[in-house]
């Protein structure tokens, strides 16, 4: 049984009805910046035995919108089940979560399932679908005029969106109608609720909205979060140089939290070597600019490293403390992460001299090139290409048109910002035959058997496994039946897969 | 990459054992030939072979309530004869010896596999355990915070077969530690059970999970988040349980991590029926209350849960069983990348839901690089995640380890020679990136070698160290010979006779090679296998350590490693030109020393010297001849060099480097140190200023450098003057030191002006340099130049035909099957259907078989054929032969195409039957183009005529342009 729901049988004081003014207070206290949203919601909830109709909370990622209803709603002490679409990913998960999480509540109401065995609460809470959670509500929940209202939060409501099947959007909806009973259900979601209105067919009675974090809201939450043993002062001091420079960007507050703890840790620390020695402490100013201060690398293979990044990136340096860190999963959110300092930022080509972060085997990275070629080229680049090739191929005649040249290179402009083409394998194949076959005769390599190698096995299982990695993708068809491929590489790739190859990729990049 | 093939060595052996052509009495040599002939023309390799789980039972085993363990693989082959008279135990050696050799080189190659990701797994683990240890202090339950602890194991390659094995010893090894409940999810067991994308995924997931976490079957039937949250509460609610409890019949093992199965339902009974399933019966797990299907799974689960009978490798699958405390549930993620995105998702956005109530951990496995996660997951997404990288050992790492660790051991019979050593890297580093393909190719190497080489009984006694003192006291020396001599005495006049044919063992000049020189020369060659082998692998590690030392010196990034030492120095005469003179064209290797040896000698000072020679000396140490030559010459230098014999000379050369490099336009002055030098000495500067100046201008300088040794110096020098004959002419770049030579004795003062202002170093071209450089060249001429191919009978213990590995693993299916309907009169035997026959050039031969003559035409026409064409001219051709022209107009208006009907309808059926079988290959599909209902037949993959006529570089003409002209 849940804890924290009065008895039925005792006299429930409601805390909203109590004081609602001062309930309102003491969430707004614990939650910064919410508080037209917490009035607005608590306002909408009403009285603890009223009825009404359902309730939408929006806003964008990480604005305290399931944190702040879920505390409403235990604080309030009104029965309520709390669901996530993101956990219980289908509708009948949905209905045999709304009705577990309900099944305290219910006992308490219901005489039969406070008498029943354990055997027959399982049955009797038995839901599958939504008939089934209308059965139970009915059944167990009061039916006085006097009787509480329940409450079913449904979290990340958007997702249902993307559900097939039966419209569990507008079943909600009718759920109190349905069982006749007082069952609210308050809806979270991201986007507003326009998105839901061809879905449901209505509209909620009351939309809370959550806005964003501001700036300032930001430093206030993250300063009150500061770590034990951190001077306010001096935190306060650090935040207003950190968000500086990535409030821009981000307003993630779980971003930030993530990025701002280790880069605290590097930020203190020639205060606290500054304690240790007895000298004067250095000031915030002189800390981040300790922040930002450039370390030579160590070791032969740092040099060597930094040598080639100075080749690839401009001569000016850059600040340590960049927006890279706050993006997440990137590798310098990791390198920053496992302790590093400092970190440099990623910039397009850091695989100097066509390096690449992993390895793949070399007929795999003309795989890949020979697919992103031919998802850029149009196939009238192919008939110019291999034309001279082909025995009894006859090449175009010449333009006559004087703007033919202008008008081709601007389809090419277009071309190179537009959308990838998808390609059959015929066509994939012919092209990684050709790239191979003329970087090696390029390069003087042995070409004895390339030839037996390029139509081995091997390629075309190379080709599932790019597939399975998600390099290439079958778009439409399956790979038996001459499915159409798309490729996945992007530029940044090609190019360093081009440069490690020796492949002078414009020279095959014609687009149209 | 790819999964090749797990070809288990029975199906190698049952495939390659019985080759159909060969006869009872043919020779080695043929053996391998017949054995690639009959090798199926779709080979082996493209199809994924996996062994059947041994489902077979036998009642006793049931009644132990065991099930019975596969056949290991280190059960021993059987081979076939492949001599005359070769004896039943001779073949039992070898087959003893392979499955031994095998064996032995498979645990070497798992043992550089498990270092590998030794240090990684342990770093896992502790990131693990600190999740876990934050869970007892409550510290995660941070309401609103409810980020995921993750793992970004980063495999930095792209192979599937090796993923799959490293991360289920990732899994097992979380397992072990008994911290950690833990569950392995890969995209295929979502894929398999025909969920794709959506909620259906989710719930596969989730089931997968939950079948691998709970033991009791309780929750199998649970499809989200909520259902892992209740199986935990459950989990860590328990008492702690005794490993092994009998009475519940489930112990507190596991048969393995990777138990997902589904267990036919058709030894439910024998399950039933056994001790312990009636136990839990008592004990209520078959209850009426539970439904069948609740039963069912806990039927299962008990099923999985019945203990593997452990005697040899069961302690590899074992785990305990965690209940009764609060630790954290590891999710594996074998294969990130091929996850739907949307599942992927959705998945971590659940497991985030529920992050304060079931502490997860989530290990990502990637084996590209975390870009592409960010690619796949919104960033709302991952910013749930704590992440934290793991990066394990990349592939080529890998495989350099392999190829230092094993293949460059001498204690591995057989050897490897260097055709094979390529072959294995360069599939390596082109195909496939995989080690497990490494090892599938030298177990079929290995196989192919004991199956062929009648002699590689004696493979085991050759891999064993001869200074390793024995148990018993005995010289190991003599016992080790004593068992080389018992084999050859034990070998028969059909073992002598090959060997004397095949290896060239007895023949001597001017006397009759009788079976006693056979057996003696055999005998003695055999004897000193071993010793050589080590002598070459401690040299190359001595010439590996001296070039890296000069190659950090002078700062270059990509140093010598010992796996291209190793594949260069296994090819003959890579070192044999290292005492050549001057004008000696040695061998590549020459370069190398040289260039070490001159590097040295320009940028080493003694002190640096002594400390490359003490790293040599560890390898020098290990083998006796090597330490009581070199290794003693060597150590005699270093005490030289800790005495500070060489600092006078030292002191004396860097004194007049400085002055001559400062005294820049002054005249020479009788300093009396100066002049106390002796001649060598000058000549000594002089070729030191040059190569500094050499190398300033961007000469490499090595080509001198061998000047620099003792013996050289004579040639070099003429009338008591420094001549240099070999170097160019250069016009204005030439070197500076020619003027030196060629002034005039009596103007010193212009010869110093064109002495190089700036020193290279603050060293000198001492003894001890030049010492060093020639024992360093002594060890490149004396061991390593001697690789295990270039040993006498180097054919009974070096692995040299790649062909095996060539006809199994390099398969080219589609290439084989069009080659093969192009022109099947190699299958065929037949000189009719020949494809470049001149004279028939155009024409399609009636004796075609139907597929192969439709397949022709399907050819002529391009990338798609109408089907009314196609069957036209299919028909014109078969019955061209059938029935004269005269008969055609006779016939003419009796049928469809001029033809009787009844001939028609043979023809309809024939080319019905072929166009199907050109469907069945792959090589086909119809096609119906728009509305008018006009059927085409499509060639499916492109038109490869072309290119399989380039890759035989045979004259065949092209029938049709290629088809992407067409398009």
């Amino acid at each position: 049984m849940r804890e924290g729901y009065p008895s039925i049988s005792d006299e429930i004081v409601d805390p909203i009805e109590r004081d609602e003014d001062g309930f309102i207070a003491n969430t707004c206290a614990r939650w910064a910046g919410r508080e037209r949203s917490i009035a607005a919601l608590v306002k909408a909830l009403g009285g603890s035995r009223d009825d009404g109709p359902a309730m939408y909370a929006h806003g964008p990622p990480v604005s305290g919108k399931t944190s702040i209803v879920r505390e409403v709603m235990l604080r309030s002490e009104r029965p309520h089940a709390f669901v996530s679409c993101a956990t219980e990913h289908s509708a009948r998960l949905l209905y045999e979560a709304i009705a577990e999480e309900l099944t305290p509540y219910l006992m308490e109401c219901s005489e039969f399932l406070r008498e029943a065995s354990a055997e027959q609460v399982k049955k009797a809470m038995k839901c599958d679908r939504y008939s089934d959670l209308v059965e139970i509500l009915r059944t167990h929940l009061p039916a006085s005029p006097s009787a509480r209202a329940c409450y079913v939060v449904v979290d990340e409501a958007q997702r249902m969106l993307q559900w097939r099947g039966e419209p569990v959007v507008s079943a909600l909806l009718r759920l109190g109608e349905l069982s006749c009973r007082k069952v609210i259900v308050i809806f979270i979601g991201e986007q507003g609720w326009d998105t839901f209105c061809s879905v449901a067919g209505t509209t909620p009675y009351e939309g809370v909205y959550f806005p964003a974090y501001s700036k300032d809201e930001l430093r206030f939450i993250l300063l009150r979060e500061r770590p034990m043993d951190a001077d306010e002062m001096m935190y306060n001091g650090f935040l207003g140089n950190m968000l500086g420079t990535f409030a821009a960007t981000c307003r993630n507050l779980r971003e930030l939290r993530a990025t701002l703890t280790p880069l605290w840790m590097q930020y203190i620390k020639p205060y606290d070597a500054a304690i240790a020695r007895g000298e004067t402490p250095p000031e915030p100013r002189q800390l981040y600019a300790a922040l930002n201060a450039k370390r030579a690398p160590a070791k032969v293979q740092d040099r060597a490293n930094e040598r080639e990044r100075e080749g690839t990136t401009s001569r000016r340096d850059k600040p340590n403390v960049h927006t890279g860190l706050t993006v997440p999963l990137s590798a310098a959110a990791l390198a920053l992460g496992r302790g590093e300092w400092p970190v440099a930022q990623d910039v397009a080509g850091s695989g100097a001299g066509g390096r690449l972060d992993f390895e793949i085997p070399r007929l795999t990275k003309f795989l890949l090139l020979a697919a992103f070629l031919c998802s850029h080229n149009n196939d009238d680049v192919d008939k110019r290409l291999f034309g001279g090739q082909i025995e009894g191929h006859v090449a175009r005649t010449s333009r006559t048109d004087r703007n033919a040249g202008e008008r081709e290179r601007a389809a090419a402009a277009e071309a190179a910002v537009d959308t990838r083409r998808v390609f059959k394998l015929e066509r994939l194949i012919a092209w990684f035959h050709f790239i191979t076959r003329s970087t090696c005769d390029e390069h003087g390599a042995e070409v004895a058997d390339l030839e037996e190698e390029l139509l081995s096995a091997d390629v075309f299982m190379q080709i599932s496994s790019m597939t399975q990695l998600g390099l290439l993708s079958i778009n439409r068809g399956s790979a038996m039946e001459g499915g159409l491929y798309q490729c996945n590489v992007s530029r940044d790739l090609a190019e360093k897969l081009a440069q490690n190859l020796g492949v002078n990729l414009p020279t095959y990049l014609r687009y149209v | 990459m790819a999964h090749i093939s797990n070809i288990h060595p029975r199906q190698c052996m049952i495939r390659t054992s019985r080759p159909q052509s060969a006869s009872p009495t043919m020779t080695p040599v043929d053996a391998p030939r017949a054995f690639g002939a009959d090798a199926d023309s779709v080979k082996t390799g493209v199809f994924v072979r996996r062994r059947a789980e041994d489902g077979t039972r036998d009642d006793d085993a049931v009644a132990r309530g065991t099930t019975r363990r596969p056949a290991r693989r280190s059960d021993a082959p059987s081979f076939e004869r492949v001599l005359k008279n070769e004896r039943e135990f001779s073949r039992e050696g070898r087959a003893r010896a392979c499955a031994a050799a095998w064996e032995d080189l498979d645990a070497r190659c798992q043992a550089v596999a498990d270092d590998a990701h030794g240090e990684a797994f342990r770093r896992v683990e502790d990131f693990v355990r600190r999740c876990g240890s934050e869970i007892g202090d409550g510290t995660t339950s941070v309401v609103g915070f409810d980020k995921v602890p993750s793992g970004v194991v980063l495999a930095g390659g792209v192979n599937s077969d090796d993923h799959e094995e490293t991360f289920a010893a990732l899994t097992r090894s979380l397992r072990r530690t008994g911290e950690a409940h833990c569950a392995l999810l890969r995209s295929r067991d979502l894929k398999a059970r025909g969920s794709g994308t959506g909620g259906g995924g989710l719930s596969v997931a989730f089931g997968v999970i939950l079948r691998q976490l709970d033991r009791d079957g309780r929750h199998w039937g649970g499809k989200s988040m909520r259902a892992v949250r209740r199986w935990y509460a459950e989990a860590s609610r328990e008492t702690p349980e005794t490993l092994g409890d009998v009475e519940r019949g489930v112990d507190g093992g596991s048969p393995g991590p990777l138990a997902i199965r589904n267990v036919d339902d058709g030894n439910e009974e024998a399950i039933a029926s056994g001790v312990g399933a009636k136990k839990r019966a008592r004990g209520g797990m078959d209850s009426s209350a539970a439904s069948p299907s609740t039963r069912r799974t806990r039927r299962r689960a008990a099923k999985e849960n019945v203990v593997v009978d452990d005697e040899d490798d069961g302690d590899d699958d074992w785990f305990p069983i965690v209940r009764g405390k609060k630790c954290p549930v590891v999710i594996v993620v074998e294969d990130t990348e091929s996850f739907d995105a949307r599942v992927l998702d959705s998945f971590l956005r659940s497991i985030s839901e529920y992050a304060s109530r079931v502490p997860v951990v989530v290990l990502l496995g990637l084996a590209t690089s975390v870009s592409s996660l960010q690619g796949m997951l919104p960033a709302s997404t991952a910013a749930l995640l704590d992440a934290r990288a793991f990066q394990l050992w990349s592939p080529g790492r890998m495989m350099e380890a392999v190829q230092e660790r094993v293949l460059l051991s001498p204690e591995l019979a057989p050897a490897f020679g260097s055709e094979v050593l390529s072959l294995l890297h360069t599939r390596f580093k082109e195909h496939d990136f995989s080690l497990a393909a490494v090892r599938r190719a030298l177990h079929l190497l290995t196989l192919t070698h004991f199956m062929t080489e009648p002699l590689s009984a004696v493979l085991p006694l050759l891999a064993k160290d001869v200074s390793e003192a024995c148990a018993d006291g005995e010289d190991s020396d003599d016992e080790y010979g004593d068992a080389i001599d018992q084999f050859v005495r034990s070998l028969g006049e059909s073992e002598l006779e090959y060997a004397r044919m095949k290896h060239g063992i007895g023949r001597r000049d001017g006397e009759d090679s009788s079976h006693s020189n056979v057996r003696d020369d055999l005998c003695a060659a055999l004897r000193d296998v071993y010793r050589l082998r080590r002598r070459w692998e401690l040299s190359l590690r001595c010439i590996q350590v001296a070039c890296v030392a000069t190659e950090e010196k002078v700062k270059k990034i990509a140093t010598t490693k010992l796996a291209d030492l190793l594949l260069d120095a296994s090819r003959t005469g890579y070192f044999s030109g290292v005492d050549a003179g001057p004008k000696g064209r040695g061998g590549p290797g020459d370069s190398l020393i040289k260039l070490a040896c001159a590097r040295v000698c320009d940028e080493f000072s003694t002190a640096e010297i002594g400390n490359v020679i003490k790293s040599m000396l560890k390898f020098l140490d290990d083998d006796e001849v090597m330490r009581s030559s070199e290794g003693s010459e060597l150590r005699f230098l270093l005490s030289r060099i800790e005495e500070g014999a060489f600092n006078e000379v030292d002191a004396q050369l860097r004194e007049a480097q400085a002055a001559s490099a400062t005294t820049v336009r002054e005249y020479p002055t009788e300093d009396p140190k100066v002049a106390k030098l002796s001649e060598e000495e000058e000549k000594r500067r002089a070729i030191e200023l040059l190569l500094a100046n050499r190398k300033r201008r961007g000469g490499a300088g090595g080509g001198f450098s061998s000047a620099m040794t003792p013996g050289k110096t004579h040639n070099l020098t003429s009338d008591g003057g420094l001549v240099l004959p070999h170097s160019p002419v250069r016009g204005r770049s030439a070197p500076a030191p020619l003027a030196i030579a060629d002034a005039p004795e009596s103007e010193p003062s212009k010869a110093l002006a064109l002495v190089p202002r700036e020193s290279m170093q603050s060293t000198a071209v001492s003894a001890a340099a030049n010492e060093f450089c020639d024992i360093l060249r002594a060890i490149a001429r004396k061991y390593a130049s001697r690789p295990p191919e270039s040993l006498p009978a180097s054919g009974i213990f070096v692995v040299t035909d790649v062909e095996c590995v060539r006809a199994a693993l390099q398969a080219s299916p589609r290439l084989a099957l069009e080659n093969t309907l192009t022109d099947p009169s190699e299958i065929l035997a037949c000189s009719c259907c020949r494809f470049d026959n001149a004279t028939a050039r155009h024409r399609v031969p009636a004796s075609l078989p139907d597929a192969a003559l439709a397949y022709r035409l399907l050819a002529r026409f391009g990338e798609q054929a109408p089907i009314y064409d196609w069957f036209q001219i299919f028909c014109e051709c078969k019955s061209f032969g059938a029935a004269r022209p005269g008969d055609i107009n006779a016939a003419r208006g009796t049928g469809t195409f001029g033809l009787p009907r009844e001939k028609l309808w043979e023809l309809q059926a024939r080319f019905t039957r072929a166009v199907a079988e050109l469907e069945f290959l792959g090589i086909a599909r119809p096609y119906q183009k728009g509305r008018k209902r006009v059927e085409y037949m499509v060639r499916t993959a492109f038109p490869l005529d072309k290119l399989a006529r380039d890759a035989h570089g045979s004259a065949r003409p092209t029938e049709r342009p290629l088809a992407i002209a067409e398009r």
